[in-house]
């Protein structure tokens, strides 16, 4: 009998155009506008030499454009001031250099590249000044030769290496496949109306069948399970394989987590059916609601609040099961350790184990005598 | 006036709890965009400050001076100094250079070894670079007082560094008035975003008002009743208009609370103009989707044309960000043309003819869109009525 229930769930699950939309197709569709709207975000953070232009109508400081080429930061190119105005207004250089009473830098609007031409010229500027400085208190030490054996360019800086995994984009990826293990919280909630017989017909058809009430429940339930497992799964592929996006190579260990996440959302959903009592109407938009308020949370729409709510209000990041998901996948994918991946993965099966716990409880003993 | 009124009367019923919902979300979500600076993308281009967290273990003179000197140059994030915590904030480009002064940096430095600070940043980034280049400056200059005055105490090099280092190159912007204005780029990103809510709620209440209007039975006793179609239809699409406008009129006024100071700006009236227009897209849209979308399809329907509209138009991801294929594709996306109309508004040097002319051709495009899709609309609904008969 339980077997019949199950088999009767999935197929009824598949044929509902809705269900499908929501936890297939909808996922799906999200990650293909990501894909092609972050397609070019991480390009920009790269570094790419900067656009300059020097106007020839004055001389320029001797050495300057050869400290300049030697720094590798620029893409120089001369033109006279009117032509250099020109480029700069349709942003093809990111601005000019030219010195009338002193060297100046005409741009557009600030900056990072605009900064890095800044400094560079304020240090060329600077070098000249302190040389002076120290020339000025101690003029003997040209004739010690001084200048010839110094250096202006070493540098202080030591690399420790990091993650090449730096790739931020990847968390809206994980807040989807968040969002879509979560949406089974909206079957959930839906699997409690086939099975109190008060909310539903089909539910007072069921109840009077002689198969045990929790049986049919976790018939219910594993069906909503499976499919909505079923769906994570196609999501990864597509995301993975033809939009190209590295998830990292644990793929177990990303499916047992999305596993433990479509149980917790399913059993979410039916609590809260449980717990309320609205028009399914009204309980389907609370429920898909609230799932969509928690993924906002853990990051889908904006990933820096996913940062915020970690640092601000822990206790809510470790409670909202999608940040558990969207933070272990994030684990997975920037940690080598599993510590942190293992955290998440217990506090959202055990969130799981409280929402079933609870459900089983409240709908144990409940008869109609008459509806 | 029946049509109208009876419009009136389903609006509070139904969709007041749509609206409000929307809203709040819509509002909480632009308070968080310009207050707590979240919008990362944005800062990349507009913000000149790295992001720098300095650890100094050394503690000493030279140590410290580096450290005023970085933190009075860049946007200093403290950060906790677990090493997850490091990660993280680095992961999320909370902090996008973690500079730590060894201990012993000081000693190792005078006596002209090679000490090195130890850096943590996101690799290949131009923020890097950056701050790269603001500490060797820093050192370079402290190293050559060091050993041209080897008397000199550490404080005064310090001082010496920091005068020279404070001598800088002009900077001048072309001629742009608003160029430090980051207000008026706040009222931007509001607008922007402006348009997704604004498709997002008008598929969902103006769709949903006309599937009940359109239902077969409600349709039939309506056309029997003594009114006219025509009239019925203007009341219809007047009482539409009219619910769109008051929706664009409170999120002007919203706009205009959360970014305070903003109004008397020049490009103010210019972003409501082309919200206004996007109203009327909006609208347009909304209608056609109305058309042949039913109960269970509209709120899919709905989800994918305001999420991908807006994805592709550039209302989350800076025009600019998107990909060329994108871009081309945008000349087929009306939100884009208003995006980009809103773009060149933040941009704007001085309103003459010239400045004024792409803005003028963008809301021209949307226009145009607006009538194409309503005059569509108008067609399926026409067909539609002899296909009852």
């Amino acid at each position: 009998m339980s077997f019949h229930i199950f088999k009767y769930s999935f197929k009824s699950l598949i044929k509902d155009k809705m269900s499908l939309f929501w936890m297939l197709c909808f996922p799906l569709i999200l990650a293909t506008f990501f894909n092609l709207a972050f397609a070019n975000v991480m390009s920009n953070e790269v570094f790419n030499p900067v656009k300059i232009a020097i106007v020839t109508d004055h001389t320029m400081p001797l050495g300057l454009e050869k400290a300049m080429n030697e720094s590798n930061l620029f893409n120089i190119s001369h033109t006279t001031e009117a032509e250099a105005k020109d480029l700069l207004s349709n942003r093809a250089i990111t601005g000019y250099i030219k010195n009338t009473d002193g060297l100046e830098l005409v741009i557009f609007r600030s900056g990072l590249n605009q900064s890095i031409s800044k400094v560079f010229l304020d240090n060329f500027v600077q070098i000249s000044a302190t040389i002076y400085n120290i020339i000025d208190g101690n003029p003997q030490l040209i004739q010690m030769g001084f200048l010839e054996d110094i250096s202006f360019n070493e540098s202080f800086i030591e690399e420790v290496p990091l993650s090449s995994a730096m790739n931020i984009i990847v968390v809206y990826y994980f807040a989807l496949l968040a969002m879509t293990c979560l949406f089974s919280a909206v079957a959930g909630s839906y699997a409690i109306s086939i099975i109190q017989a008060n909310q539903s017909p089909l539910a007072a058809r069921l109840n009077v069948a002689p198969t045990h009430k929790l049986k049919a429940f976790l018939s219910v339930i594993s069906a909503t399970i499976c499919f909505q497992f079923m769906s994570v799964i196609i999501a990864i592929t597509y995301i993975s394989k033809f939009l190209n996006v590295d998830f990292g190579d644990r793929i177990i260990h990303i499916g047992v987590l999305c596993l433990v996440g479509c149980f917790t959302g399913t059993m979410f959903g039916s609590l809260f059916g449980l717990l309320t009592k609205f028009k399914s109407e009204i309980k389907d938009m609370l429920v898909s609601n609230i799932v969509m308020v928690m993924c906002f949370l853990s990051g889908l729409m904006v990933i820096q609040v996913k940062y915020f709510i970690q640092e601000k209000a822990p206790i809510i990041a470790y409670i909202n099961p999608a940040n558990l998901i969207t933070d272990g996948l994030y684990a997975l994918y920037y940690y080598d350790t599993f510590d942190r991946y293992f955290l998440n993965l217990g506090l959202l099966a055990s969130l799981g184990v409280i929402f079933c716990t609870s459900t089983i409880l409240i709908l144990r003993r409940q008869k109609y005598a008459s509806i | 006036m029946q049509a109208s009124k009876l419009f009136c009367k389903i609006i509070p019923r139904k969709f007041l709890t749509v609206f409000l919902i929307y809203t709040i979300i819509f509002v909480g979500l632009s308070i968080l965009f310009s207050d707590r600076g979240l919008t990362q993308m944005e800062d990349v281009f507009e913000l000149s400050k790295v992001k720098i967290s300095v650890i100094n273990d050394d503690n000493t003179q030279l140590s410290n001076g580096l450290e005023s000197y970085i933190k009075s140059i860049s946007r200093p994030v403290e950060i906790k100094r677990d090493e997850e915590s490091i990660k993280d904030a680095l992961f999320f480009r909370q902090t996008e250079f973690i500079v730590t002064i060894p201990k012993g940096f000081q000693n190792d430095f005078i006596s002209a070894d090679q000490p090195k600070v130890k850096t943590m940043y996101v690799p290949d980034s131009v923020s890097s670079q950056y701050a790269i280049r603001l500490i060797d400056n820093y050192l370079n200059t402290a190293r050559l007082y060091i050993l041209a005055h080897p008397e000199m105490s550490l404080e005064e090099v310090h001082e010496k560094v920091i005068t020279d280092i404070s001598t800088e190159v002009n900077v001048s912007f072309i001629n742009r008035f608003n160029a430090h204005d980051t207000s008026l780029s706040n009222l931007k990103g509001y607008f922007n975003f402006l348009s997704y809510i604004l498709i997002a709620m008008l598929i969902s209440m103006v769709g949903r008002i006309m599937l009940i209007f359109n239902n077969k039975d409600i349709k039939m006793r309506n056309y029997c009743a003594p009114i006219s179609i025509k009239s019925y239809n203007i009341q219809l699409i007047l009482s539409n208009l009219s619910m769109a406008l008051i929706i664009w009129l409170i999120f002007v006024v919203l706009a205009f609370v959360i970014n305070k100071n903003t109004f008397n700006q020049t490009g103010a009236l210019l972003f409501i103009v082309n919200s206004f227009v996007l109203t009327v897209l909006c609208l347009s849209i909304s209608f056609l989707v109305a058309t042949f979308a039913t109960k269970n399809s509209i709120d899919p329907i709905g989800n994918c044309l305001s999420l991908g509209l807006s994805f592709l138009g550039g209302s989350f991801v800076p025009q600019a960000l998107l990909s060329d294929t994108l871009r081309t594709l945008g000349t087929f996306n009306p939100i884009f043309w208003y995006i980009k109309v809103n773009d060149t508004i933040a941009d704007l040097t001085s309103i003459t003819q010239a400045t004024l002319q792409p803005i003028i051709h963008g809301i021209l495009v949307q226009l145009a869109f607006a009538i194409a899709l309503f005059a569509i609309a108008l067609v399926i609904i026409k067909q539609k009525r002899y296909a009852h008969k």
